[in-house]
């Protein structure tokens, strides 16, 4: 539990005016590299780490975490304004956000996701002061059967992404689960990788993100002369943003059942902030009482999205801070910057510097705040992008983003791959095929495919063995009930209406 | 597709499905002679499966036949022609889609051998001239902006390798 003489003493530690300046040149500079295709938070802190070198253990965390704010956050921009997930943990944020651009409230989106967002983090940020060590400790029980049955339930969410029926909305995810699975596997079997070695750690997730969702939109933008006719426009920007801040406060359960969702998930090593989003999202959408709405622009689905993945930040924080183990690359960053300051992250750290982690801690909740004022203005602006001639933003969005996916490994074979999907994407959404299933396949497949090949490896004397993990049970009945509910509640509708 | 007094319309609704279908083949044929399935593949032969038999039971659904109406009527004849080429190659290269994918094309092949800085500065006057831009300041001052962006901010002062 807490320690209150610590945690006051941290707190001290935080009145000193190089810690707002830090805050927010921190979270600027996160929003801006998020909102950039192909660019991350975990870019962000590497760029930044070794100016760090120079700076005090306590400026240091609070500069690199504020990156990690502002760059969560920063993805859904482009998400919400171009259909182009700055980050893989924004892609259900495109499901509801860009067809709320679409219909006029490109800024109401943005209000809501940048509330949506500080909301998030702001609890996780409050579980990660009172509960890290529990929650950590928790969050490795996660083990291979969890790990896969959390990929299947997320990837349920394609039952309700259904396209023009279902079983193209199947065969879309089905295809990307299989995409997933080329590359070198943990047991060192190379599978289809068609003699290429940029193929051997599979296919790379931003360039396969930014090709089938954002490339794909770009070509069918391309044919109009601007995302959006400033008649459709359903008033000022300035009032869309703030009617979007009001929006995001008026779904409290929402918020907090995907901060919930988005930490526990979150402080589970190698899940992180984009099957938070995902589960959130899935699960907002089952237990809604009109799941149809989800997709067509409904406030909710940028809520549940937006509020798990920056809730993550706390979980990730947590298993880092509490025990030393990255859950993501931004942490292992991160992790590299408390190494470089001479500190050794895991238990002793709590014990050592009790009072800068409480500081620490305790900066993530400002910086929420921080992240409200300067997503309020950068949303403010943003939302001017979708004015613009489709013959400039076009062509522009295509070289940064080809920047964008080189910068992941060094690559141009990236860049090329992303344009491939790009076109495969566009075919596909021209034959009601929807890509953003393919995508979720992508990011989920190879999660249950090295999971599943652990349970074969550890489980294969006796398989009934996993139905002794209750946390299993919990995930097969829930994607059992995810799956099946929309069938139901579709055939209850059409007997309704008969 | 003319089969006797039948025909098959909408064919183009099934390029997605056979290219699913290629690729699928060409999958299982890299993975045939993988040791140890069992573990392996665990995941991979269940998924090519399932979506072996949606896409076969998907392009069943997707193909339509119907009878070729008795055709008199020069009208009608133009009608018919009409409907044999819903799908039309002509209009998908005069297209601007077709325009921006040849152009963006050649610039990422071109990348490896002149480097992203260069065949920006004449990828963006090209392709923006491509897709009826006809502000000259536009199409000259765009590409400079973008260029000094790139080689400042990505270069310099974020230190990004660029290709």
């Amino acid at each position: 539990m807490i320690d209150g003489s610590e945690f006051l003493h941290g707190l001290a530690l935080l009145l000193n005016w190089h810690i707002p300046i830090f805050m927010f040149m921190g979270v600027l500079f996160g929003v801006v590299l998020g909102a950039i295709p192909g660019f991350n938070a975990a870019l962000g802190i590497a760029i930044m780490l070794p100016f760090t070198y120079v700076m005090s253990p306590l400026y240091s965390l609070v500069f690199l975490i504020s990156i990690y704010t502002g760059g969560v956050w920063g993805g859904a921009i482009t998400a919400i304004l171009l259909n182009t997930p700055g980050a893989p943990a924004a892609v259900c944020t495109t499901l509801d956000g860009y067809p709320m651009t679409l219909q006029g409230k490109p800024g109401v989106a943005l209000g809501i996701s940048v509330t949506s967002s500080a909301l998030g983090g702001f609890i996780g940020s409050l579980v990660l002061l009172f509960i890290m060590a529990p929650l950590a400790s928790v969050a490795l029980k996660f083990g291979d059967p969890e790990m896969f049955f959390l990929a299947i339930f997320g990837l349920t969410i394609i039952a309700s992404l259904k396209g023009e029926n279902i079983i193209k909305g199947f065969i879309a995810g089905l295809f990307g689960v299989l995409l997933g699975s080329i590359g070198m596997t943990h047991t060192g079997v190379m599978r289809a990788t068609f003699g290429s070695i940029n193929l051997l750690d599979g296919i790379p997730i931003v360039p396969a993100l930014i090709g089938f969702l954002a490339f794909s939109e770009l070509f069918s933008l391309i044919e109009q002369k601007q995302i959006l006719d400033r008649k459709k426009l359903a008033q000022g920007n300035f009032k869309q943003v703030i009617a979007g801040i009001r929006e995001a406060i008026r779904h409290p359960i929402t918020i907090i059942r995907s901060s919930i969702i988005g930490v526990v998930i979150g402080a589970v090593p190698a899940a992180g902030a984009t099957i938070g989003s995902i589960v959130s999202y899935n699960i907002a959408k089952q237990t809604s009482k009109d799941p149809d709405v989800y997709g067509t622009g409904h406030p909710d689905g940028i809520v549940a999205a937006e509020t798990a993945n920056n809730a993550s930040q706390g979980g990730a924080l947590a298993t880092m801070l509490a025990l030393g183990i990255p859950g993501g690359s931004s942490t292992a960053m991160l992790l590299g910057a408390l190494m470089l300051q001479g500190w050794i992250p895991g238990p002793r750290l709590f014990i050592e510097h009790t009072d800068i982690i409480y500081a620490t801690i305790s900066s993530v909740l400002l910086q929420q705040i921080v992240l409200i004022i300067v997503g309020a203005v950068f949303c403010y602006f943003a939302a001017r992008v979708v004015f613009l001639p489709t013959n400039v933003l076009v062509p522009v969005t295509i070289v940064l983003a080809t920047i964008g996916a080189f910068s992941t490994r060094n690559l141009i074979f990236d860049a090329q791959l992303m344009f491939i999907f790009g076109i495969l994407g566009y075919i596909m959404k021209k034959y009601k095929f929807p890509p953003v299933a393919t995508v979720l396949g992508i990011i989920l497949g190879p999660i249950a495919d090295s999971a599943l090949i652990r349970i074969v490896q550890g489980y294969s004397d006796n398989y009934w063995a996993i139905l002794a993990r209750p946390l299993t049970v919990l995930l097969i009945v829930a994607s059992i009930v995810s799956f099946a509910l929309p069938y139901i509640l579709n055939k209850r509708r059409e007997r309704a209406a008969a | 597709m003319k089969l006797g007094s039948y025909r098959i319309i909408k064919l183009h609704r099934l390029i997605f499905p056979i290219g699913l279908l290629i690729f699928m083949f060409a999958y299982y044929w890299q993975i045939k002679d993988i040791p140890n399935p069992a573990e392996n593949l665990a995941m991979v032969y269940p998924v090519l499966g399932l979506l072996l038999v949606l896409t076969v039971i998907n392009s069943i659904r997707e193909i339509q036949i119907e009878k070729i109406a008795d055709v008199t009527s020069v009208q009608d004849q133009e009608k018919e022609k009409e409907k044999d080429n819903k799908f039309s190659f002509k209009k998908i290269i005069q297209s601007k889609i077709f325009v921006l994918v040849v152009i963006t094309s050649i610039f990422l092949i071109l990348i490896p051998f002149f480097g992203l800085v260069v065949m920006t500065a004449f990828y963006l006057p090209v392709v923006l001239w491509g897709l009826g831009n006809r502000n000259w300041l536009l199409i000259i001052f765009l590409p400079i902006g973008a260029v000094i962006l790139i080689k400042l901010l990505f270069g310099y002062w974020m230190n990004i390798p660029i290709p």
